[in-house]
């Protein structure tokens, strides 16, 4: 008997080991979240109460695709001991990646988007979705059974674009002016929000010069 | 004085006249004097300017002949861009039907190097674009049926109109961005852009669009961008798309049907899933975009 209870242990170790680390969620998210289990992407999202338009699958070797909710329910992920792999029989081949690295979720309403703002009054916002997507070249866009995607390749890190200048940045921690440099050199985008060193940066607006 | 220094360098480097051809893997440089060596086609055209109609002899080497020789035989569309970024595609049946000329003589006159320019009899001569620099492969894709359509004065009526649009003077209306930012999941790649009049541009949003703005003007909208020649300004905007998702202008249309022709959709299905705040109800494609029962839709989708 207590032989037989060491050989299920083991099988339960074993599976456990054999079951690849859960699935990263990045993107315009309230909180860090991740997909645990195999199974189509809309029922994954809506067991976590997760409703994004948009999704982009991105693989451990940079290859990438974006796909919209109608395709939602064609994807598949499928967790095995050599990782999470995407499966969309009845869409275009560029949707079957091995080896995903994350899942990147546009969410209508962003959490922690990035207001960047220039002296002469023009402002703008990205989202870490949209921080993520500029990070990747789009390589085509290929449709099948009505269901476009587009085939991307993530190439680069995110910095926004800023000229040389002071800029007021808003902090979870205040404001303060910093030179541009300062920014180049302590700006990152993390998976789900913008930082500056340690504290979740929320705006970036330029200071008119005198 | 840096700055005219490098000004200067990169003139002397790049002649006027001198054209680029980047077939995405090699470039290929043709100067003034090269595009004068070659056999000359005759173009002659007939075109109102100025209220006036003027007849035109035109003469330069054919474009098919030039991609020729940089072996580019086998493409969908070129892009030809001019010196002040003015932006055309060519498709490769336009090439064919049209065989335009990229035109160094005009009523036997030479053309100045900066005055060479593309003739292509077939399409509107806003187009005939001239000073060109480059001419690239267009990889671009776009999906030729969006997945759900916004519209734009719905989507535009949250935010306050804004009485000051810099660079622009006296100018009412709104950035691009104020639409855009709210219904695309990023702002980044080939957007498509078309005008009431069919005018239609493929632009890409970071070169082009980045800073444009809607200037209000009565019911409908045009859209100017401080990187966009003014030639290529679009008057009355009345679709926008990108990837599977667009917008579309009410103001231009009577019905979704018109959208479908003047966006160039494969095919409409008769009925369409009208989304609003509050439900999702099932509307005919032919119910004029006036009616009350398009009042709260923010946007609609397609099978």
């Amino acid at each position: 008997m207590d032989r037989r209870r060491i050989y299920l242990a083991t099988l339960i170790l074993a599976a456990s080991l054999c079951q690849a680390a859960p699935l990263p969620l990045w993107g315009n998210l309230p909180a860090p979240s991740h997909i645990e289990h195999s199974g189509r992407l809309d029922s994954l999202f809506a067991q976590l109460n997760l409703a994004p338009d948009y999704v982009i699958v991105l693989g451990a070797d940079s290859t990438a695709f974006q796909a919209g909710s109608a395709a939602f329910p064609l994807l598949r992920l499928v967790q095995d001991s050599s990782g999470w792999q995407s499966r969309g029989p009845l869409l275009s081949p560029v949707c079957n990646i091995k080896n995903i690295h994350s899942l990147i979720l546009n969410l209508p309403t962003s959490h922690y988007h990035l207001l960047i703002e220039t002296a002469d009054g023009f402002s703008t916002r990205i989202t870490p979705y949209a921080a993520l997507f500029a990070e990747c070249d789009v390589l085509g866009i290929s449709s099948r059974n009505g269901h476009s995607v587009m085939k991307c390749r993530r190439r680069r890190q995110f910095l926004p674009q800023m000229k040389e200048a002071d800029y007021l940045i808003t902090t979870n921690h205040g404001a303060a002016i910093v030179p541009r440099e300062k920014i180049a050199h302590a700006f990152t985008r993390q998976s789900y929000y913008f930082a500056m060193d340690d504290d979740t940066l929320f705006a970036i607006q330029e200071i008119p010069q005198r | 004085m840096q700055r005219i220094i490098t000004i200067l360098a990169i003139v002397s480097f790049f002649p006027l006249g001198a054209i680029i051809i980047n077939d995405g893997a090699n470039t290929h440089n043709f100067s003034y004097d090269d595009l004068l060596s070659w056999q000359r086609g005759t173009i002659e055209t007939q075109r109102e300017k100025k209220g006036e109609m003027c007849n035109e002899v035109w003469r330069g080497p054919y474009l098919r002949e030039i991609l020729k020789t940089c072996n580019i035989t086998d493409y969908n569309t070129i892009k030809l861009v001019a010196e002040d970024n003015y932006l055309v595609r060519l498709s490769a049946e336009q090439i064919t039907e049209n065989n335009p000329i990229i035109a160094v003589e005009r009523d036997g006159n030479l053309l100045k190097p900066e005055k060479i320019r593309l003739i292509v009899p077939g399409i509107r001569d806003m187009f005939w674009i001239q000073n060109i620099a480059r001419i690239q492969l267009d990889q671009s894709t776009l999906p030729t049926m969006p997945a759900t359509v916004y519209r734009a004065e719905l989507a535009l009526s949250h935010t306050p109109l804004r009485t000051s649009l810099p660079p622009f003077t006296d100018a009412r209306g709104y950035f691009l961005n104020d639409l855009t930012l709210g219904i695309f999941p990023a702002l980044q790649g080939d957007f498509v852009l078309i005008g009431k009049d069919g005018v239609s541009h493929t632009l890409d949003y970071a070169t082009y669009l980045q800073r444009a703005v809607l200037v209000k003007d009565g019911n409908s909208y045009n859209l100017k961008s401080p990187s966009m020649p003014a030639g290529m300004w679009i008057k009355n905007i009345a679709y926008i798309q990108y990837f599977d998702r667009a917008i579309v202008f009410d103001a231009a249309f009577s019905n979704w049907k018109e959208v479908a022709t003047l966006a160039g959709w494969d095919a409409m299905n008769a009925t369409v899933e009208a989304h609003s705040p509050t439900k999702t109800k099932t509307l005919s494609a032919s119910i004029p975009l006036n009616d009350a029962q398009w009042t709260d839709v923010e946007f609609i989708s397609l099978p």
